[in-house]
């Protein structure tokens, strides 16, 4: 798998430990839906202690941290503008109390992407949703498969490709990433052009439609 | 009224202009103009042996580059002002001491430093804009002005949390970049003022 290239029209590489791609979630999929398109949707599970330190909280306190003062501002910048939005939108976004292992959840996107396309939107809306009310142990196997379950679908057969191809897929595809210059989400590539952020909807739908009109500004729906 | 930090160097800020200054005019909302000097976002060259975290911000800033010169393509914008010293200390620490004509002021020095290739770190150019503007008003353009200017970087900071270029604080919320527009017209739509 090239990281740049797919034979759908856009690739959306996502985390779910991401409250920035948890809010690209809505549109997104609107976009898809409005355009009658499939997007390719793939995981890009983010290393975050390699670039904004990491932390661990405990009944919201922080117990254990090496952030540095800069990285604690722009860490609770994040948060606090994630929040108003994720009201906005009308969910409930808790802080993580410590940096999740989004592998196995990642690898689950990509299982559902793969073999059962139809309900990808049912199942990212599950499992995003979830666990920003932290509801969720995304570690924990039984938990994805029970999410699996949720949205209709038989999880047999989940646990082998998490443990063999689907990992492989997932970890090769993530050594490729850094090379293709790509490192957070949301991410958009179209056209062999990659955009970081929500915010660069508007101008991806602009591309999706053949450029037609005004270009639009970037900017954040409502 | 609406604040929004500035830095004229940052490409963010050229772009958010006319947006800004659209919507305020639209919705008559006054903007205080305040400065807020940002590190040159340059081009990070790529080590031998990189951490992931330095990879990381390598290419966040190479992806970052790429995307402001796709938008000034898009807008047919010039985002390579000819200057050499591209410091923009005197005209922000200029920008802090004004009490008149501050967006006259942001404008021109915009127009300066992206249009014309004026340096924004020279005391004349600085002058020049002033006197264009028939601005009176008496400017320390010394060391001691530029120390006020990072005094004023750091109380900022200090009160809002992160700030870069643009930007913007509404009923003490922060809004970091022109994305946020829709959300801040709709809070100055709604807004009892």
């Amino acid at each position: 798998m090239n990281a740049l290239t797919s034979d759908k029209k856009l690739i959306v590489y996502i985390d779910i430990k991401s409250p920035y791609a948890f809010l690209a979630l809505k549109d997104t999929l609107a976009l898809e839906q409005d355009l009658n398109l499939e997007f390719d949707w793939r995981p890009l599970t983010l290393d975050i202690e390699s670039y904004l330190g990491s932390a661990k909280k405990s009944s919201g306190k922080v117990v254990e941290s090496n952030r540095s003062e800069l990285q604690w501002i722009m860490v609770k910048y994040a948060y606090m503008d994630a929040r108003r939005y994720a009201q906005r939108q009308g969910h409930i976004l808790k802080g993580t109390e410590k940096i999740w292992d989004s592998r196995l959840a990642n690898i689950a996107i990509q299982w559902v992407s793969l073999y059962h396309r139809a309900h990808l939107e049912d199942f990212l809306n599950e499992v995003f949703t979830k666990f920003w009310r932290r509801e969720l142990d995304i570690e924990d196997p039984k938990v994805i498969e029970n999410c699996i379950e949720l949205i209709g679908l038989n999880p047999d057969g989940f646990k082998h490709y998490s443990e063999n191809e689907g990992r492989e897929q997932h970890d090769q595809l993530q050594q490729e990433l850094h090379p293709a210059g790509l490192f957070g989400v949301p991410s958009y590539v179209i056209d062999g052009i990659t955009f970081f952020g929500r915010e660069h909807l508007p101008v991806i739908r602009w591309m999706l439609l053949g450029k037609q009109g005004p270009a639009p500004q970037i900017s954040y729906a409502l | 009224m609406l604040t929004v930090y500035i830095d004229f160097k940052i490409p963010d800020a050229l772009f958010a202009l006319p947006l800004t200054m659209d919507m305020c005019h639209r919705l008559n909302i006054d903007i205080d103009w305040q400065p807020m000097y940002c590190s040159a976002q340059e081009t990070i060259a790529e080590q031998a042996e990189e951490s992931k975290g330095e990879t990381h911000a390598r290419i966040k800033q190479e992806l970052a580059d790429k995307t402001h010169t796709f938008y000034a393509e898009l807008y047919g914008i010039d985002l390579s002002p000819p200057i050499e010293d591209k410091d923009t200390e005197l005209a922000l620490a200029c920008l802090l001491q004004l009490n008149e004509k501050k967006q006259e002021f942001v404008e021109a020095c915009m127009e300066s430093y992206w249009s014309n290739g004026l340096s924004l770190n020279n005391a004349q150019s600085i002058i020049n804009i002033l006197s264009s503007l028939n601005i009176k008003q008496n400017i320390d353009l010394s060391d001691a002005a530029i120390k006020a200017l990072a005094e004023h970087n750091n109380n900022a900071m200090a009160d809002h949390g992160f700030l870069h270029s643009p930007s913007y604080v509404l009923d003490g919320q922060v809004f970091i970049g022109r994305q946020h527009q829709p959300l801040i017209e709709s809070m100055l739509s709604t807004s009892p003022d």
